[in-house]
Order: C-alpha cells, then sequence, then structure tokens
C-alpha cells in the first residue's frame, strides 16, 4: 500500500488548500466529489491510498455512502478514512465512526490538527 | 364605432418598441460585463489561491502587505472572496496569518466604515467581516447602528457572542429583544447560544416584558428558557404561571414546555397548575404537560400519567403519556394488567416500546 492521500471535497478553496498542506509531504490526489472518489479508489484497488479524507457533504455520491462502499470492499481494509464533518452535526459523528471511520474532524478545522492525524496513520 | 388616428398609436408602438429594445441592449450589455468578469476572475484564481497558500505556509514571513500593493481591482476581489471561504472554515495557528491578509487587505477598515455609513446591505456584510476578521467594535456602535432590522440586530448579537465581548449577554439579550419583533433564525440561535450556560438575563427579561411581546417572540423566548434550563433556585417564576391561561394554545404549551426547563423543585409544582393544564381543551398543551409529569417522575406525577393515558381522548397525547410512563420504568405490566390487554393503553404501550427499540 502507498503512503498516498485522496482528497474528496467538494468545496474548490478547500480541496485546494487540503492538497496543498498534504502535497509537501504526501503524494496527494484530490478530487471533487465521492462518485469520483470512488472510480480513483476501484482504478487503484491494487496500490490504494493510505488515507482518505472524505467530506460528509458533497453532491451525487455523499461521503457516507463512498464510506459504505470502502467498509464493504475488503480490498480497501488498511485504508484509514478520516470525515470531515460540520460544526453541530455530532450525528454524523456517530453514523461515521459506527460506519468504520477510523477519525473524524469537524469543520471549522484546523489543517495543523488535521495533518497531525493523518500523520499517525500513514 | 370610432376609429383611432394611426399617426399617435404607431408613435406610441415606436417609443415602446424602442424603449424595449434600449431595455434589452442594457441586459445583455451587463450580462456580457459580468461573464467576462466572472471569467477574469476564474482564470486568476488558480495562481491568486496558490500564491496566498505559499505565503500562507511562511507564516510571520507572509508579508502580505507588499503581495496586494500590485493588485489590481479582479486580484482584490477573488483573494477577498477566497479569504472569506478560509476564515470561515479553518481554525488554529493559520486564522491569524489570514486575518493579518484581511488588515492588508484593509478590509477591517472598510467594515468600519460600512458598518458606521452604509445601508442595511452593506451593514450586513461589515458584520460578517468584522466577525471574521475579529475586529474590535464597540458596543454603543452595534446597538446605534444595526437596530434598525432584526437581521442587524442578530448579527451584532452574534458578534459580540462571537468576539466574547464581556457584556454580551446583557447587550445581545437586550438587542435582540428590544423591538419585540419575533427573531430571525439566526436571532434564536444566538438568544440561545448568548443564554445557555446561564439564563438569568432572559428570565429577567421575560419576567419584566413578556406581557409586552407579541405571541411570536414569546414563544420563541419560552422555548429558549425552556431549552437552557434555568437551574438557579432563584430564578423567577411569576411570569409563566399567567400564561396558562393566554388565549394561544402554543402560548400555553410553550409556557409548559419552559417550566419543564425549571426542573423540579417545590416552586415550580407550585407554579404549575396541573388541574388547569392536564384539563387544558388543546392536546399540544396537555402533551406538553405530560412531558412536564415525565420528567418530574414523582408518584403525584405517575398517577396523573395513568389517568391521562385512561381518559385523554387524544391519541397522540395518550402516547406521549404512555411513553413517559415507559421510560419512568416498570409500567407496562402495570397498566396493562390495570386496563386489560387489547385496549388503546395496550396499543400505545406496544407503539412505545416499538419506538423506543428503534431508538436504542
Amino acid at each position: 500500500m502507498s503512503t498516498g492521500i485522496l482528497i474528496a471535497e467538494d468545496e474548490d478553496d478547500i480541496r485546494e488548500m487540503l492538497a496543498f498542506k498534504f502535497g509537501r509531504q504526501y503524494d496527494v490526489t484530490a478530487v471533487e466529489d465521492g462518485r469520483a472518489c470512488w472510480e480513483y479508489l476501484e482504478d487503484h484497488a491494487e496500490d490504494p491510498p493510505a488515507v482518505v479524507l472524505l467530506d460528509v457533504m458533497m453532491a451525487g455520491l455523499d461521503g457516507f455512502r463512498v464510506l459504505d462502499k470502502i467498509a464493504d470492499d475488503e480490498r480497501f481494509d488498511d485504508v484509514d478514512v478520516v470525515m470531515l464533518t460540520s460544526r453541530g452535526a455530532e450525528a454524523d459523528v456517530d453514523a461515521a465512526l459506527d460506519r468504520g471511520a477510523t477519525d473524524y474532524v469537524t469543520k471549522p478545522f484546523s489543517p495543523d490538527d488535521l495533518r497531525d492525524r493523518v500523520d499517525e496513520l500513514v | 364605432m370610432t376609429s383611432v388616428p394611426a399617426g399617435p398609436v404607431s408613435l406610441v408602438a415606436t417609443g415602446v418598441i424602442a424603449a424595449l429594445v434600449g431595455v434589452a441592449a442594457v441586459t445583455i450589455g451587463q450580462s456580457v460585463r459580468l461573464a467576462r468578469r466572472d471569467r477574469r476572475r476564474e482564470s486568476a484564481r488558480d495562481d491568486l489561491r496558490r500564491e496566498l497558500l505559499t505565503r500562507l505556509a511562511r507564516g510571520d514571513d507572509a508579508d502580505w502587505a507588499a503581495w496586494v500593493a500590485g493588485f489590481d481591482a479582479t486580484d482584490r476581489a477573488v483573494v477577498e472572496d477566497i479569504l472569506k471561504t478560509f476564515l470561515d472554515r479553518l481554525r488554529g495557528p493559520d486564522r491569524r496569518h489570514l486575518r493579518d491578509l484581511g488588515q492588508a487587505l484593509g478590509l477591517g477598515e472598510r467594515a468600519r466604515r460600512k458598518l458606521l455609513e452604509g445601508d442595511r446591505f452593506d451593514r450586513l456584510e461589515a458584520l460578517t467581516w468584522v466577525a471574521l476578521l475579529a475586529v474590535p467594535v464597540d458596543a454603543t456602535t452595534l446597538r446605534e447602528h444595526c437596530g434598525g432590522d432584526r437581521h442587524g440586530r442578530a448579527a451584532a448579537a452574534r458578534v459580540l457572542h462571537e468576539q466574547g465581548h464581556p457584556e454580551a449577554t446583557a447587550i445581545g439579550t437586550d438587542l435582540l429583544l428590544s423591538s419585540g419583533e419575533a427573531l430571525s433564525t439566526l436571532g434564536l440561535d444566538t438568544l440561545y447560544r448568548l443564554n445557555r450556560d446561564d439564563p438569568t438575563t432572559l428570565v429577567a427579561a421575560a419576567t419584566d416584558h413578556a406581557t409586552d411581546w407579541d405571541n411570536p417572540l414569546l414563544i420563541q423566548v419560552l422555548r429558549v428558557v425552556g431549552a437552557c434550563g434555568p437551574s438557579d433556585p432563584d430564578a423567577s417564576l411569576t411570569w409563566i404561571p399567567v400564561l396558562f391561561v393566554e388565549d394561544s394554545a402554543r402560548v400555553r404549551a410553550a409556557a409548559a414546555r419552559a417550566l419543564e426547563g425549571y426542573g423540579w423543585r417545590p416552586e415550580v409544582r407550585t407554579a404549575a397548575d396541573l388541574d388547569l393544564l392536564c384539563d387544558d381543551d388543546a392536546p399540544t398543551v396537555r402533551r406538553a404537560a405530560y412531558r412536564m409529569l415525565g420528567a418530574w417522575g414523582t408518584e403525584d406525577a405517575r398517577e396523573r400519567l395513568r389517568n391521562a393515558l385512561a381518559d385523554d381522548p387524544n391519541a397522540r397525547a395518550r402516547l406521549v403519556a404512555a411513553r413517559e410512563l415507559y421510560r419512568l420504568s416498570g409500567e407496562r405490566p402495570t397498566v396493562e394488567e390495570w386496563h386489560g390487554p387489547g385496549r388503546p393503553v395496550s396499543l400505545a404501550f406496544r407503539w412505545v416500546e416499538a419506538n423506543e427499540a428503534i431508538r436504542s
């Protein structure tokens, strides 16, 4: 498995900021929605990223549905998923952890804290 | 039949057509101008964002002033937009450096100016930047310039809360309630945030002014008080019992829920006229009363809930009574034996059990 990071975030500025931050340290791929995220994972199932940063709220295939697909597919058993949820959405956090997410970060978030958490996982 | 002279008619028609063509031309011109502007901004965005992130990574050496000095109007608008997104979504050390960028762009000064001189929309925009950039602004200014409409009042109160102003609760609550007008969603949320740790200020305001408020605001305040749960034994109760005889069932129900928020103590038990509440014509009021009884859980409360389960004519009210008894534990067999299986009481309990199973 690679030490790559896959970022799925539909907000352009936040996605690019995350890609920039993590790109200085890791091999980063950033996609704009859940469908593209799943397609990337399927295309790279032989050598999946170590960590997926997954926004909960995305058009089309949302973060939970992608998380379910990852959890149900044994090819991605070693992939850690960190969910990006909104403040005040505690139910999202519970649901994410129940479904197999490794960790979560609540927006607004500190990019440095997020990097520290990802560092622990990679 | 009278005939209309052709000359004036064609003159009017020509005028109308000319006006329509003029409006169309202006609209198209405006659209083209805005589309060009958006394209310019879009093409500049990636480069500007990359440079912003590169400088942000340098921390205290970002030298924002030198960077923004070379901006044209497009650059400035794009960077302001990116900055707003980042300040809204990010926390941590980056936020301080991003605020420095905001100051380098002169956004703090512009916000202060618009707060004092702008129209309603300018003020709301200014308050957004005041909050994002943590621009110091005094409460008097906010009160004087943002008290004109409920959205401005809500935004001003929120700024006081977000900035941790030492008198945020007192000033913000007063600002929100000052007009007697129903609160906006932001205003209601802000009233809750200001008072959730200690609703003494809100309870005092309600005690003094509840009778002056229209029902929509009164109901909102009752809900916030109920949610905040005044735990201070000296918190005033006198304003609530008088609401149990209000004409509006929504006010009476909200008053019962607010009283529930006070918890159980002898003064609350005295203030709650349970005969009045449990016999109210409106099921919504009785439901609120049953929830309060369930929260109390005293033997008298259980007895009243059992009676409600047997006698209340409203199915939803019976369900609430059943749920409260169920949550007080061990009530199902007692009541079922009391009323016999297959009776509506048993059905209510089966529904509650199924619902609780789903919830757990």
